[in-house]
Order: structure tokens, then sequence, then C-alpha cells
């Protein structure tokens, strides 16, 4: 029960669509080494080169630098990660979903279908979550049901629908019956 | 080279079916059968049973043929 909890968050964090199975988990093994080597090098050069340049006396304004710092990391952590792991899992091919051709469009419409719930799903924690921002003193209610966070809402979970469809709809693979 | 593909055709199973019988994915079965992945144990015994032999029938290799496929590679 918990292994397959815990296979579960793996699959939903690396996106991999298809089946959980002791190939797969060594291949995520194997491209998160190489993640946790880029992101430990990445880390070892940035902050030695912030600390040179604040030991050296070139940073005068440290406020601003550190919410710089801060941001650089978040981006740089995020990106290596994530390509790290996108270009080993494509050259494994493990987060392809193979399906064949009988089944396709089947596989498509149940790919669809989730990906409109999902939408729907982002575009309400979205608006809710946004409002709680943007209330200004102003009632919850009266700035939930405004146009702008309405439309602001919509628009992100449209892009983030648009960019997940397209992305999980390149990992649906036919094969033929048997590929040798 | 393992005998796995030898046995799935003796049984007239595809790789997909093959690997839906045992828990796998069907590129996992593909890798196996061309040496290029190495399964655990578990794997090995599931693959067995499924294809109605055993271990040293699918995976042994004799002396005679591990030397063939190092002059091979």
């Amino acid at each position: 029960m918990k292994k397959k909890w815990k296979q579960k968050l793996i699959k939903h964090f690396f996106g991999i669509a298809g089946i959980y199975d002791e190939h797969v988990e060594l291949e995520v093994g194997k491209a998160t080494t190489w993640a946790v080597i880029a992101v430990f090098i990445f880390e070892m050069i940035f902050n030695f080169g912030m600390l040179l340049l604040a030991s050296l006396g070139a940073i005068h304004n440290f406020e601003t630098v550190f919410y710089l710092t801060l941001a650089i990391q978040i981006i740089g952590v995020s990106a290596i990660i994530s390509l790290v792991t996108y270009f080993r899992f494509k050259k494994s091919g493990i987060n392809n979903k193979e399906v064949i051709a009988e089944k396709k469009t089947a596989t498509l419409d149940k790919f669809y279908r989730k990906s409109v719930s999902v939408g729907t799903g982002f575009f309400l924690f979205e608006w809710i979550f946004s409002t709680l921002f943007d209330m200004n003193g102003q009632g919850l209610w009266f700035t939930l049901f405004t146009w702008r966070e309405i439309r602001m809402a919509l628009l992100e979970a449209i892009i983030f629908t648009a960019l997940m469809t397209f992305f999980g709809r390149r990992k649906i693979k036919t094969i033929k019956y048997d590929n040798e | 080279m393992n005998h796995v593909r030898e046995y799935r055709n003796k049984q007239k199973l595809s790789q997909m079916l093959l690997a839906e019988k045992i828990g796998v994915a069907r590129q996992t079965i593909n890798l196996i059968e061309n040496d290029k992945y190495n399964p655990s144990l578990d794997l090995c015994l599931k693959l067995a049973w499924a294809l109605d032999t055993d271990l040293n029938t699918l995976f042994w290799r004799g002396k005679n043929e591990e030397k063939m496929e190092t002059k091979v590679n």
C-alpha cells in the first residue's frame, strides 16, 4: 500500500505515462542521480561565486541580491531537474504510453477527458487562490466574482491545459501489436 | 542470448500480452529479449511461469554459447 502511494507520487512527479515496473524504476534512479550531480555542480559554482562577490565587497545592495539569488536558485534548480530528467527519459523512452492502433481512439478520448477535468480543477484552484491575494480590503465574494479574477484564472487554466495536453499527447505512441 | 523470445513465440504470445500477463511494460520485455536489460530474479521467475518453463531453460547459457557471444561482441 505504502509502496503504491510512493510509486504514484513518482509517476506524477516525473510525468511517466506507462507502467511503473522495475526497469522504469532503474531509469528513474539513473536520471535522478544525474540530476542530483547537476544540481550539486550548479549550487557549488553559483554559491561560491556569490560568496566570492560578497567577500570582495562587490555587492552593495544585499537585499536586492538576496531576492535575486533566491529567484535564480528556484529557476535554476527547477530547470536542471526538469531538463536532465526529461532528456534521460526521452532517450530511454520510458515516459511513452504505448497503445495498439485499435485502442488508440479510446485511449485518446480518455486522455482528453482527463485533460479537461484537470484543467477545470486548475481553473478553480487558480481562481480561489489568486482571489485570496487580490482582495484589497474588499469582501471575498465580491472579489471572487469580479471579471478580472475570472478572466485571469481562465487564461492561466487555458494555457496550462493546452501545454499539458500538447506534451501529454506526444507521449502516446501507436505501436504494432508486437514490436520486435 | 536468452531464450525468452523463442519461448514466447512457442506460446504464441505477443510482447504486449506477455507484458500484461506479468505486469511490466512492453519495452521491458523487448529489452530483456534483446539482452539490453538484466531482469531481477523476481521478474525472471514471473517470466518462467508465464512461459510455462523454468529459469535454466530461459536464461542459462552454456560455456560455449558464452564464448561465442564474447567473440561476436
